[in-house]
């Protein structure tokens, strides 16, 4: 099989564009053969294997059906022996690296992944698909070249995301900035500040990782005053010609710097939530909207959006997709004895599914309930010639609030609500309370100029827009004659503070900083107090 | 303004580059980076030209325009050198220190006389110039990014198993010389002619034509076609106007018309006469030059010969595998063919290297592909790294195909059914298989699919017609008491009696229906007599004698068992001329009757009857030896007992 730098090296550049983005043309029945025959090959290896067999009741299913059928759901708690102590014993295939999870979605916490050789391999491949559709305006285009300038805003290994990156440098020969091996010996924002400053004199191609870091640079350009004094690192004619080049652009446009004047991206590649919120700011910094897929430690990057930028489509290969519809889900939420019923990819109609997976070639996890829920928002999109369900990310499962069965939040739904409210804010999380007979939905934001408005006047900034949003929402407030919202103000400084005392306790990346949603009691205390405490 | 070939040169490489240029820069789409370098490369050479235009025709300022014409090179190296780094992804840290080269030079250039001293044109157009004594130097780096260049091409030309990469390589490779080596001709008094514009000219088609058109021809095919057909027009050019000559001279004809008329009526008197042997002059030279293909097209007509007369499919397999091993050079093949379920199993595989997979499942994605694919088109092993399908390969299937290595595979398809696959290994020279060779095996596998249905379909008829032949034998035995599978047991024996005895396998067959057959007479035998718990009296034996000759009359309408009817009509007859009913002896008797006739008497002693039990095979063994000569012929009973032997030894071990 060729890497896809030789594809690009030899010029077979549609061929490089079948390989990785020509499943988004699959039809529904060839997307579920592709998926089908790797399962039925993954059965025979747990099959055969100590922990596969008991997975599958001991049985060896004959059809993919059968499959299903015989199998239990799982969860972490399934696994936890093997995946939080690294037991290779027992495992269908021996493992080529264990990539480790962040732990908060999991009963049993950080735990480790076990990647056989083949799921290793293929973990850049839905990398590479993003890079072209990110970077493309039609079909077949593909602006890739060998020796692309690539800044990685994730973690490192072993966490998924810097396997990835590992997997795209062997399979594309891109550089790195700063170089992998360097990079990863680095602090996060360390690596991000060398990977800008390299990227002012080698120029920056494509930009993969958190919405926040490229907003937050942009914001900071924007602020930034034309005054500031001049570094060594003008020295470098390439660095003095992009500055003066984005001088002379934002002087034209009366405007500041902006990134997109120094630096002119192919493609900007996210995950995450907030992308959704990010978006239109990343373009109008960058100049490039951000292409947004969903990667999870458990199978890799498994779905993409398409270069019109609209609904993601699920990878074929990277792992057995089956989908639980919401009311199987609720089903078995209030009764968690019920096995809930799936539909395979190829079966999705409108409406929200939680996602479930089973690894192929070789990987451990069988049936497992990842906790993410997804939209199915449309049954093809003939803009790019595609009938595969159309996705979008909902919410975790475990972060969805359900208000009284009559409005159900998610976490992206409550940050465009006060996004829509205009305040300039830090942060903000949201808990669900139970006051009296109804619960309610507390949010607690830290605004960004502390004291400027009154926290009434910002309660109903909030609540106005959620009843602006949530067409349920006046509703609710009627009939049950309650306020569903309530907002409380955080101290200035308050996220900063809380981020520090977590530095300084050794929590990891993910770690840092409070869930948005249902944050847990302790964290949430911590978050109000910590200013209240210093002062 | 000067009207000569100088300006004529230059007016027409303009017009091309111009029409090349605007075709680029209005229909490629999407334009990317490659086609934005491209067109910079277009721009360069019409810069040269059109400076070149100016330079000779005398409407401008001859030494502005040439000291423009003398950086078109320059600009054209300059986007040659980046078309090719971006064509194979590299990235030279040094690269953009040539841009500052290149404006260094223009500078310098159009701006002093350091480089130009002078140039002028005389008064008929002619144009002297002389270069600066640096020029030379300057020149230098320009020559060494050509040498880049060349070696970036060939580079990638190896790495490549690409044929249209390679064609797409060579082609640009001919291209830039073509220029660069004609612009060399500056620094020589050629200068004055307009060698390099001329030589623009070649290389803007030919690059026109590799990269808009994607370029779908072999390189080579239209090299050498070019030259095939060049050396017959030149053969056959000389042989006119030698022709020509003699008349002329013979008759004195120096001037006048009738130089002319007489030209003219030798000429295509020449033609027509000589139009037989220059065809076969042409066969010649296709031979002499085109070897490859034209051993190929001698393999397609071999085999279309041979396979249309064979009806076995496992010999017209490997015959298919072993002709294209030999003509082609290649490492290994296979031929799979369709099972009942749906799967692919392998009939005949030929080379060295026989490590093909045993089969392809039905769900194989090669099937899948080639079941979708209905055209024929053939499946080569990059294909699969980059085709979605590909994808649900498994692990194990990807190590059998990389242990075969095989390169490319061919649908067989018969009435848009895929009734087989071929797969073809590396050639021994590990070269790509070309265009041409890959239309050559699309010919091939129409040829071997029909081939493959033809013998299916008869495999198929022969199958139902012995299944025919064996449900009327089953009837037979059912009538008989003794065993309802006798006639099989029978059959089945004869068959390999025969085959022990060396026979042909339409014999073998034959003495097999024979044996199915040779009680088929007894269907006009009543069942008092044949279902008769006690010794027969002489009038039941008599009528008994009957059924051979019965049963040879009920068959011998049958045409194709025209064979097998004497075998029935003699199957009672003895080896020493005492049997019945025609009471024939030795020789007379045919073989296949004679063997019935061992394997019958075997077969009933076995057997268990009413009037005795069944006898031991060590007394059935004597018994045979015992009349063997007699009743028997001695080698058909030496060749059944060897049967016997081997069988029980089977049974034992």
């Amino acid at each position: 099989m060729d890497e896809s730098y030789k594809l690009i090296e030899e010029g077979r550049k549609d061929e490089l564009w079948a390989k990785h983005c020509g499943f988004f043309c699959l039809s529904r029945r060839e997307f579920r053969d592709i998926q089908e025959r790797l399962m039925l090959e993954q059965i025979n290896l747990l099959s055969a294997s100590k922990i596969g067999s008991t997975l599958l009741n001991k049985t060896t299913p004959a059809s993919v059906d059968e499959f299903r059928r015989q199998t239990p759901l799982t969860s972490a708690m399934d696994y936890s022996e093997t995946l939080k102590e690294k037991t290779e014993e027992g495992l269908p295939e021996k493992p080529y690296v264990w990539a480790r999870t962040s732990g908060h979605s999991s009963e049993i916490g950080p735990k480790w992944i076990p990647y056989t050789q083949a799921m290793y391999d293929q973990l850049c491949d839905p990398g590479i698909a993003g890079m072209i559709m990110s970077s493309c305006s039609q079909p077949g285009e593909v602006r890739i070249e060998r020796n692309e300038k690539f800044l990685m805003a994730t973690a490192p290994p072993p966490y998924i995301s810097g396997y990835i990156a590992r997997s795209a440098e062997k399979n594309l020969d891109v550089i790195f900035l700063p170089d992998l091996d360097e990079g990863e010996k680095m602090e996060f924002r360390e690596r991000i500040a060398v990977g800008f400053k390299l990227a002012m004199s080698e120029g920056l191609d494509y930009f993969f990782g958190i919405s926040t870091v490229l907003a937050r640079m942009g914001e900071q350009f924007e602020q930034q005053s034309s005054n500031s004094t001049p570094s060594k690192a003008l020295l470098n004619p390439a660095t003095l010609w992009r500055l003066l080049k984005a001088v002379f652009i934002s002087k034209v446009q009366k405007r500041s710097i902006l990134p997109k004047d120094i630096w002119h991206l192919k493609g900007i590649i996210t995950s995450g939530t907030d992308t959704e919120i990010y978006k239109d700011r990343i373009e109008h910094f960058w100049g490039k909207k951000p292409l947004e897929g969903f990667a999870c430690s458990e199978g890799g990057i498994m779905a993409m959006q398409a270069w019109n930028f609209k609904g993601m489509v699920f990878f074929p290969a990277i792992a057995f997709l089956e989908f639980i519809p919401l009311e199987e889900y609720q089903r078995n939420k209030d009764d968690p004895s019920y096995q809930p019923k799936t539909l395979l990819y190829d079966e999705l109609d409108l409406g929200v599914y939680e996602l479930v997976i089973s690894n192929f070639n070789g990987g451990v996890l069988v049936r497992y309930r990842l906790g993410d829920l997804f939209e199915v928002i449309a049954n093809g999109d003939e803009e790019i010639g595609s009938e595969l369900p159309q996705m979008r990310f909902y919410s975790r499962s475990k972060d969805l609030i359900d208000l009284g069965n009559i409005l159900r939040l998610t976490e992206n739904g409550i940050w465009k609500t006060i996004e829509a409210t205009g305040l300039e804010y830090v942060d903000w999380v949201a808990q669900k309370q139970t006051t009296e007979t109804y619960p309610t939905l507390h949010i607690y934001i830290e605004l960004a100029k502390p004291g400027s408005i009154p926290e009434e006047k910002v309660q109903e900034m909030v609540r106005q827009s959620f009843s602006t949003r949530y067409s349920d929402y006046d509703g609710m407030k009627e009939i049950l004659n309650i306020e569903p919202v309530t907002v409380s103000l955080l101290q200035g400084g308050s996220f900063a503070a809380y981020m520090k005392s977590k530095v300084a306790a050794g929590a990891d990346l993910d770690h840092l900083k409070p869930p948005h949603m249902k944050p847990p009691d302790e964290d949430l205390t911590k978050l109000v107090n910590i200013k209240k405490e210093s002062n | 303004m000067y009207w000569n070939t100088l300006t004529l040169t230059t007016i027409f490489t303009t017009l091309l580059y111009g029409v090349i240029f605007t075709l680029v820069l209005v229909y490629s789409r999407p334009f990317n980076r490659i086609k934005k370098i491209f067109a910079l490369y277009l721009f360069a050479m019409s810069v040269w030209s059109i400076s070149a235009f100016l330079t000779v025709s005398g409407f401008a300022n001859t030494l502005s325009w040439f000291k423009v014409m003398t950086t078109g090179p320059l600009l054209v190296i300059l986007a040659m050198f980046f078309f090719v780094q971006i064509m194979f992804g590299l990235r030279r840290t040094w690269a953009p220190y040539t841009i500052a080269y290149a404006i260094l030079v223009i500078l310098i250039t159009n701006f002093t006389n350091v480089m130009v001293q002078f140039a002028f044109l005389d008064q008929g157009g002619g144009l002297h110039y002389k270069l600066g004594n640096y020029f030379s130097l300057v020149a230098v780096p320009a020559y060494i990014l050509v040498l880049v260049c060349l070696y970036d091409l060939i580079r990638g030309h190896k790495r490549t198993h690409d044929a249209q990469q390679r064609n797409r390589i060579r082609y640009l490779t001919i291209g830039f010389s073509i220029t660069i080596f004609a612009a060399l001709s500056n620094f020589t008094d050629l200068g004055k002619y307009p060698i390099d514009i001329a030589a623009n000219s070649v290389t803007a088609i030919l690059i026109a034509y590799t990269i808009l058109r994607h370029q779908l021809l072999d390189i080579r095919v239209v090299v050498r076609l070019g030259l095939l057909y060049s050396i017959t027009t030149a053969l056959f050019s000389a042989i006119y106007f030698l022709s020509i000559s003699v008349v002329l001279n013979a008759f004195q004809l120096l001037t006048g018309k009738t130089v002319f008329i007489v030209s003219i009526l030798v000429g295509t008197l020449s033609a027509i006469l000589l139009s037989p042997f220059r065809n076969l002059a042409q066969a010649w030279i296709d031979r002499i030059f085109y070897r490859e293909k034209y051993n190929a097209e001698l393999m397609l007509q071999r085999l279309s010969l041979t396979t249309t007369t064979l009806l076995d499919i496992e010999k017209i397999t490997h015959l298919i595998l072993s002709e294209i091993s030999n003509t082609l050079h290649i490492e290994n093949g296979a031929i799979l063919i369709k099972a009942e379920r749906g799967d692919f199993h392998v009939i005949a595989e030929d080379g060295e290297k026989k490590h093909f997979p045993s089969g392809f499942r039905a769900d194989h994605p090669i099937v899948i592909w080639m079941t979708k694919s209905k055209q024929n088109q053939p499946l080569l092993e990059r294909d699969m790294s980059f085709a979605p399908i590909f994808k649900s390969l498994w692990k194990e299937e990807r190590q059998e195909l990389e242990r075969f290595k095989a390169e490319i595979f061919l649908p067989l398809n018969s009435k848009d059914e895929l009734i087989g696959i071929l797969a073809l290994g590396k050639k021994l020279s590990s070269q790509p298989y070309t265009q041409d060779e890959q239309l050559i095996f699309s010919t091939l596998a129409n040829q071997t699919a029909v081939a493959i249905e033809n013998a299916r379909l008869y495999d198929e008829l022969r199958g139902s017609f012995v299944e025919s032949v064996t449900a009327l034998a089953n009837a037979i035995d059912i009538r008989d008491t003794y065993t309802n599978t006798h006639s099989q047991q029978i059959a089945n024996w004869a068959a390999k009696t025969a085959r022990q005895m060396g026979c042909a396998s339409q014999e073998i067959n034959d003495i097999y229906l024979g044996g199915l057959l040779h009680d088929i007479g007894k269907i006009g035998i009543p069942d008092t007599i044949l279902q008769k718990p006690a010794k027969l009296n002489e009038e039941e034996w008599r009528i008994v004698h009957t059924h051979p000759k019965l049963g040879a009359e009920l068959i011998s309408p049958i045409k194709k068992l025209a064979n097998v009817s004497p075998m029935i009509e003699n199957s009672h007859e003895r080896y020493d001329g005492l049997g019945y009913p025609n009471g024939k002896k030795g020789v007379e008797i045919p073989l296949g009757a004679r063997i019935i006739s061992v394997v019958d008497s075997y077969s009933a002693m076995l057997d268990k009857r009413p009037y005795k039990e069944p006898y031991t095979k060590d007394r059935i063994i004597d018994e045979l030896k015992q009349n063997s000569g007699k009743m028997y012929d001695p080698v058909v009973v030496e060749a059944f007992l060897k049967i016997i032997h081997d069988e029980e030894i089977n049974i034992l071990s």
